[in-house]
């Protein structure tokens, strides 16, 4: 049914609806290449009050609603498929409480995720998740994907710190869920169902997010090998070693060298790989354990291992790894990239796999990832123009997320199911799980009207 | 209308397919956008705009439908200071401006008019100064004009405008001052300074006499080939040789520097491979520097394009530093467009002033005794600023104004 412009412009004013045809044109994508189609209408929420508007209308109405915040998605999760109206909750963008005693914050969905990072750091508190994109994404957005990050095996990811919601469903009832609670065992656990839902089932409107102690100490390192494979063995005697490190980021050749382009590091440019290893905590700890990631580095064969020397020469290095995706697009103007995420100790394995599978498809695969946690992002950089290519790459990661699959891993970590993985995702779960999640859909959202055709065949 | 006829793919020669093709929407332009964090609308965004003009050339959308936005941006390339795939927003932009055309703004139209020619330029300056003398600020058809007409620092007589050919030591290492066209008839006095300052640190400054415009004010506002023209017969002026050409306007210098694209030829390349920032010119060399004036409190506003255009942030600061009595202090959001943004204040001026208005609080928070920064715009648009937040012992000065005030020459 078309959407009742008139209604919500009454309801929340002329200038935070937007009809022309290039604001629906700019909200008709998201970061997820090759995925676009045009809504009715956008609304720019800035309160609870127009999203449970909008969502109210859209039960009356019959019209879809896509949530967006940033839009910086990866699987086309904030693409109006069925057009209708794209609500963004980009203006929402308040930090509304830090509180110190409980460990909280309590954020407004559209609130950057760097913004409450540095909010709280200013406090001794330390919020870890840390997405690629954690300079523009929001905690809303970060919620609603369950963004991992750099921190993933020390510190858990997006799920791990949301202890609270108040969301609103379509016909616009308001929930609250959790709270600043530890333990809660009331009930379903509806606050980790809502986390990585992908808009299907609720909107947010408000957020609580734990918080830790910002640790004393941190060091980064990086080491350069001659192959993954080194480096891959580095990362499994690190571990072995009984180091759970802060950050164990990998980057093939090809990733290194738009990365240093990117940023202007000055790598090696004989070194084949290179391992990003880093450690939080008390000093002497930190101080050890880099130490002795190092050694073990040098012990697998790195051609050189260098621990940066100031917290600015760190957090440009992590920057510049942040920023891997968009650098790649040095490279070649369409990337089409997955998140494949296997048990650690078959990255190595895995990673062979998929170079194998670059050279048989005759395709530039660059493989970087979360070393870690085993999430893997295979980026295949190609020019869309070319049909035959794009075959290719569909082939290609067919190949790649079966192989994720036979190492008991699964189709993303991270990026979420969106559009991109819909017709990969009874692979993973089967036909009963995927039954199992269209009744929490109809649960939630009888008439389909949340985010259609996103996370749920 | 279909998806198929929204998405269609560029065809229209309008815009480099190659600029439009760098960007894959990853979105991180969108925390350093200075329109996108007023609005938090998508299309006053970099990657948003880039979608705009993927669709103008693709013929989805047509001029009237991107002007308003192309108009909202600042200009001021932040963007591509965070993007990882380094997309050339600010060319982008200029094709796409010049793809729709100049703004219908008499304004506009009579500033590019006149700054074409150097005759036109002074004769404007003479105009300019007998409306100061007889206080016609006060008449002017807009409250915008007025508030800047009231702002704008005295305009020289032409004659003390003008620079002697050649200053500094005969043996010293050459250089050729670059002037500017409507700065100069402003700020004259800066460029003074800089010969000056030049000439004390061992240069041999050549002021060539036959400069005129650089073309930037054309280039950035969607003439880009009367900008190729003034830029052809700007490199003339100068001459052949390899001497640095040096700017003291970040918005002309970014420019100048980008010649090369702008006039795709190996003359262009080349002439912009010499220009310099003065500031980095002054970087390690000995200055005869007071040290008997009075302490002072400066704040370092970075002109956008000397700072994302020309990537020169350390050596302004640097040099502020060692001039003894004064106190560098780092406003927090120095890397942030005041809104002066070229023509952006005198044509959007409500929109101008909202982002000054920012950078005002900041500024009145730090209790400074000094504004230094390294472009006329952003002087001109402090100097207002500073007049409204009432801030009126406040200085606002060309960062080596800030040093020629403190060498003992």
């Amino acid at each position: 049914m078309p959407v009742p412009v008139d209604l919500l412009r009454q309801a929340i004013g002329d200038e935070h609806v937007l009809t022309q045809k290039h604001d629906l044109l700019a909200y008709s994508t998201d970061a997820t290449p090759l995925q676009r189609a045009m809504p009715e209408a956008v609304v720019l929420a800035g309160s609870r009050e127009d999203i449970i508007t909008v969502l109210r209308l859209a039960a009356e109405h019959r019209f879809p609603v896509t949530p967006r915040a940033s839009g910086t998605n990866l699987s086309g999760g904030a693409v109006p498929l069925h057009g209708g109206v794209v609500l963004s909750c980009a203006r929402m963008n308040r930090l509304l409480e830090i509180d110190e005693t409980n460990l909280t914050a309590t954020v407004e969905p559209g609130f950057q995720n760097a913004l409450l990072q540095a909010a709280v750091a200013e406090r001794g508190l330390f919020y870890p998740p840390d997405p690629g994109s954690q300079s523009i994404s929001t905690i809303g957005g970060n919620v609603m994907e369950c963004s991992g990050g750099l921190r993933g095996l020390k510190y858990g990811i997006t799920r791990d710190y949301v202890m609270g919601m108040e969301a609103v469903l379509i016909g616009g009832e308001t929930i609250r869920l959790g709270g600043k609670l530890t333990k809660d065992v009331a009930g379903y656990d509806l606050v980790r169902l809502l986390v990585g839902s992908e808009g299907t089932l609720a909107v947010l409107t408000e957020i609580t997010v734990k918080l830790l102690p910002m640790p004393a100490a941190k060091m980064t390192g990086a080491a350069f090998f001659a192959d993954l494979e080194a480096s891959a063995r580095s990362v499994g005697r690190i571990v072995a070693d009984r180091i759970l490190p802060a950050t164990l980021e990998f980057l093939d050749r090809t990733t290194m060298q738009v990365v240093d382009e990117s940023a202007g590091l000055g790598l090696p440019d004989d070194a084949g790989a290179m391992l990003i290893f880093g450690q939080d905590g008390a000093v002497e700890v930190v101080e050890r354990e880099t130490r002795r990631m190092a050694e073990i580095c040098r012990e697998e064969g790195a051609i050189s291992v260098e621990v940066a020397a100031t917290d600015a020469e760190a957090d440009k290095l992590l920057a510049a790894r942040r920023g891997a995706i968009p650098a790649l697009a040095r490279l070649a103007p369409t990337l089409i990239l997955e998140d494949v995420t296997v048990p650690r100790s078959e990255l190595p394995a895995v990673v062979r796999k998929i170079q194998q599978i670059a050279l048989e498809e005759e395709l530039l695969i660059a493989v970087f990832g979360h070393a870690g946690d085993g999430n893997l992002h295979p980026v295949c950089c190609i020019d869309d123009r070319d049909p035959e290519q794009v075959a290719r790459v569909h082939r290609a990661f067919d190949r790649i997320f079966a192989t994720a699959l036979e190492h008991g891993g699964t189709i993303t970590g991270e990026h979420g199911v969106g559009m991109t993985k819909l017709s990969h995702l009874e692979d993973r779960l089967g036909a009963t799980g995927i039954e199992l999640l269209r009744g929490i859909k109809r649960a939630f959202d009888p008439l389909g009207l949340l985010n259609p055709g996103k996370a749920v065949p | 209308m279909s998806d198929a006829a929204v998405f269609s793919e560029p065809s229209r020669g309008l815009i480099p397919d190659e600029l439009l093709r760098t960007c894959i929407s990853c979105g991180f332009c969108l925390a350093a956008c200075p329109t996108y964090q007023d609005t938090r609308r998508e299309a006053s965004s970099p990657r948003g705009r880039i979608n705009l003009m993927r669709a103008l050339e693709g013929g989805a959308l047509d001029s009237e439908d991107v002007r308003e936005e192309l108009s909202f941006c600042l200009g001021c390339r932040a963007c591509e200071t965070v993007c990882p795939a380094g997309v050339k927003y600010g060319s982008l932009l200029e094709h796409a401006r010049d793809a729709i055309g100049p703004a219908p703004d008499p304004k506009l139209r009579a500033l590019l008019f006149t700054v074409r020619t150097r005759r036109r330029t002074r004769l404007a300056g003479t105009v300019l100064r007998a409306g100061q003398l007889l206080r016609l600020t006060r008449v002017a058809p807009t409250r915008s004009l007025r508030q800047t007409g009231a702002a704008a620092p005295r305009i020289e007589r032409e004659r003390r405008r003008r620079l002697p050919e050649w200053s500094g030591p005969e043996d010293g290492e050459r250089v050729e001052l670059f002037l500017g066209c409507v700065g100069h008839v402003m700020f004259s006095p800066a460029a003074h300074a800089t010969a000056e300052v030049l000439a004390a640190a061992g240069y041999r400054v050549h002021v060539p006499q036959a400069q005129g415009c650089c073309g930037a004010l054309h280039g950035h506002n969607g003439s880009l080939a009367e900008a190729r023209e003034l830029a052809a017969t700007f490199i003339g002026s100068f001459g052949p040789g390899d001497a640095p050409v040096v700017s003291t306007a970040g918005g002309c210098g970014a420019f100048m520097v980008d010649y090369g694209h702008v006039l795709s030829t190996p003359e262009g390349a080349a002439f912009g491979a010499r220009v310099r920032d003065v500031t980095t010119l002054l970087a390690g060399r000995e200055l005869p520097v007071r040290d008997d004036l009075p302490a002072l409190r400066v704040a370092y506003q970075d002109s956008c394009h000397l700072r994302n255009g020309q990537k020169v942030t350390a050596e302004p600061r640097a040099l502020l530093r060692s001039l003894p009595g004064v106190e560098l202090v780092e406003l927090p959001h120095a890397d942030r467009c005041c809104g002066a943004a070229g023509t952006y204040a005198l044509m959007r001026p409500e929109d101008s002033l909202r982002f000054l208005a920012v950078k005002m609080d900041e500024i009145s928070s730090a209790q400074v005794d000094v504004i230094a920064s390294g472009n006329t715009g952003c002087l001109l648009q402090f100097r207002q600023g500073v007049r409204q937040a009432g801030l009126g012992d406040v200085r606002v000065l060309h960062t080596i104004e800030l040093v020629r005030e403190r060498l003992s020459i």
